[in-house]
């Protein structure tokens, strides 16, 4: 540093990046889900669940959504393939008489995402197991995307779980000892798949049964439709049925606020990557230790030195500004305490800039 | 839902905790945000600057003795960052390479009559035209009054500020600024919606802006070795005279030693010479002509003016000094 100047150029050993990763806890109550904005004449939709005109899937909100304080959530879709293996989860295109086309959509558009082509060109069904090469289809699905806003950079593995009541009537849906399945991708911290074009995903399971995908970055949620057992009823509050009779026979709305209605609770932490460029601002024993605020002086006096000639200069640091060659100031930090600075120490002040 | 609220991050203006650990709260600026959009961040010096002391707080005889000199400035509470870059960085620490200087150098708006400086008797500042219908009326025999048409200039010719040590004349005023005390440049930031920068000197020639920021704001580095700028020697030997008969401070802002020189002159932007939008914008209307420098034998009926500063910081001593200026423009 030149002496006579306030700019300081920063060292390349000055100057060093860091990665973080910054987890937040994300729940979601039930209520908030299905039920806490009741709206009067649609016991079924609250007005923090919008629909389209499209009717290909429906948003939650936190707050009735034609608010601009609402914020967006996930989104409540499902759908089912074509295309039957053997073995696998039997499709209920077959038997579909509601949005069929729709549905097909939803499915194949969600697997090229997340399951992405085989070498043949054609879309990949979702694997129970993750194994694409064999093992159980999911054909029939419910799809849960939850919103940039929650889910920030990814989900973090092992943190999600889904609560969902499974008890056979509708009206009652958590009720009784068999009448919730918790649903976890527990475990999967250490052991995730990475076959996926959309990223890393992991299994959810109900104890130990597979039901279901998550994938980490898409912020996806696949759940088979099978999901309750088949003995349970599954019907919401349209009736009570099976899912995939359900899946069939109703519009994706209808499907979406039935399996809203079942939700008891979902949670996750969500992952936000930080990369930091650390600034360390070092001031040596014999710099920044005048000041050019007006009070440093009187007349052109220094105050500090009480008349004394010999005696040490001291200043007082308050605010890090960074600047551009041009001087231009770009970032700017404050310190919580004023910091002496004088010819008998030597600081250096770590500033971290986030991206 | 409460993890919502987490996530919206408030501008506010609130103190920092300081009851723990010393910690730095930083953040990007509207600049930085907007270079970062544009690709060209980049980071490379610092300042550090002490904006919240009040020096006037520092009790160097303290009758618990020295250590208790500062407890006031050390128990200042500190704002939160702004994000404005203009807002920021005013009062900044300089490095200078010894300990045993009393009398730091200073800027003082040069308000000699016998330098063509006068500034205006109102607003300590500079009146300056918009363009040349306001020049036909107004009357540049006031002093601080700057036309749009340098060739009407009559009275003030340019804004000068003087760097100096105000020591009482001890030591005196032919004698040499400290090398290490001498302005090396100048940093001066006006608002580039209302002003051009040129140099006060013959030809009024124009200079060129580093950069204009977000704000509008533009920023003119000058540096020693630019006409604009003169030393206290060679131009200014006439100093010599003055002391020889006695009245070292003619010319001179300061009875002590002598630093550079800044010598600008400033001209309305096309914006103002054409129109009044921003004149409505940011200005006030005037219904008389109360306030205005009328020349004799015109009138104005109504007349609109903008009250703006021209910032300019010392690259060596940082010292900063903001000068006032009222734009005039009159209907067409």
């Amino acid at each position: 540093m030149s002496a006579g100047t306030f700019f300081k150029t920063f060292s390349s050993s000055d100057r060093t990046t860091t990665r973080t990763l910054l987890h937040e806890a994300i729940p979601i109550t039930g209520t908030l889900v299905s039920g806490t904005y009741a709206q009067v004449g649609v016991p079924q939709r609250n007005a923090n669940i919008k629909t389209y005109s499209h009717g290909m899937f429906q948003s939650v909100y936190d707050y009735p959504y034609l608010s601009s304080s609402a914020n967006h959530i996930f989104d409540v879709t499902c759908g089912f393939s074509t295309n039957v293996d053997a073995g696998s989860q039997t499709s209920v295109s077959g038997t579909a008489t509601v949005q069929v086309a729709k549905k097909v959509n939803i499915y194949n558009q969600m697997a090229q995402t997340l399951v992405g082509y085989d070498t043949n060109g054609s879309i990949r069904p979702f694997d129970q197991d993750g194994d694409l090469s064999a093992g159980t289809k999911i054909h029939n699905a419910v799809f849960l995307n939850f919103s940039r806003l929650l889910v920030k950079d990814e989900i973090k593995k092992g943190s999600f779980r889904l609560d969902l009541g499974v008890n056979s009537s509708s009206a009652a849906p958590f009720a009784g000892h068999d009448g919730m399945t918790y649903i976890t991708d527990a475990g999967a911290e250490t052991s995730y798949k990475v076959n996926s074009p959309a990223g890393e995903y992991g299994l959810l399971k109900s104890g130990s049964t597979n039901v279901g995908l998550i994938y980490y970055q898409a912020g996806i949620a696949v759940l088979t439709s099978s999901i309750a057992g088949a003995s349970s009823s599954f019907g919401g509050i349209v009736a009570d049925r099976v899912p995939e009779t359900c899946l069939t026979s109703e519009t994706i709305d209808v499907f979406a606020d039935s399996f809203r209605h079942r939700i008891s609770n979902v949670s996750f932490n969500n992952t936000t990557e930080l990369n930091s460029t650390i600034y360390f601002c070092r001031a040596n024993h014999n710099e920044f230790n005048y000041s050019s605020n007006p009070t440093y002086l009187t007349g052109s006096k220094i105050r500090v030195k009480n008349e004394n000639i010999l005696a040490p200069p001291k200043s007082y640091v308050t605010t890090v500004g960074l600047y551009s060659a041009d001087n231009e100031l770009l970032a700017v930090a404050k310190l919580s305490e004023p910091l002496r600075k004088d010819p008998s120490n030597e600081l250096t002040l770590r500033v971290r800039l986030d991206y | 839902m409460d993890f919502l609220d987490n996530n919206l991050k408030e501008e506010n203006m609130a103190f920092l905790d300081n009851s723990g650990d010393i910690i730095l709260d930083a953040v990007l600026t509207d600049a930085g945000r907007q270079r970062m959009a544009r690709g060209e961040f980049k980071i490379v010096k610092f300042a550090f600057c002490d904006e919240e002391i009040n020096y006037t707080t520092y009790n160097g005889n303290h009758e618990s003795g020295s250590a208790f000199a500062d407890l006031e400035i050390m128990q200042t509470p500190i704002l939160e960052s702004f994000t404005n870059n203009t807002s920021l960085m005013k009062t900044k620490l300089i490095s200078i390479n010894r300990n045993n200087i009393l009398y730091m150098p200073i800027f003082r708006l040069n308000n000699k009559s016998a330098n063509g400086a006068e500034v205006h008797a109102s607003n300590a500042g500079f009146y300056l035209s918009a363009n040349t219908n306001t020049d036909n009326k107004t009357d540049f025999n006031t002093a601080g009054v700057l036309p749009f048409n340098t060739a009407k200039v009559i009275k003030t010719e340019h804004i000068y500020i003087d760097q100096g040590l105000d020591t009482g004349g001890n030591p005196a005023i032919n004698s040499p600024i400290p090398a290490d005390l001498m302005e090396t440049a100048f940093l001066i930031r006006l608002d580039h919606r209302l002003l051009r920068l040129h140099r006060g000197i013959e030809g009024y020639s124009a200079l060129s802006n580093s950069f204009v920021d977000d704000d509008s704001i533009a920023s003119y580095y000058v540096s020693s070795t630019d006409a604009a700028v003169e030393p206290p020697i060679g131009p200014r030997d006439y100093n010599a005279d003055d002391v020889a008969d006695g009245t070292p401070t003619a010319r001179e802002m300061f009875d002590g030693p002598l630093g550079n020189r800044l010598k600008l002159f400033l001209r309305s932007s096309t914006s103002l010479q054409s129109s009044d939008a921003l004149f409505d914008e940011l200005g006030t209307a005037v219904g008389n002509d109360t306030g205005f420098p009328l020349l004799a034998g015109q009138t104005v009926a109504s007349y609109k003016h903008i009250d703006t500063v021209v910032n300019v910081v010392g690259v060596t001593s940082g010292y900063s000094i903001d000068i006032p200026v009222r734009i005039l423009r009159t209907p067409n």
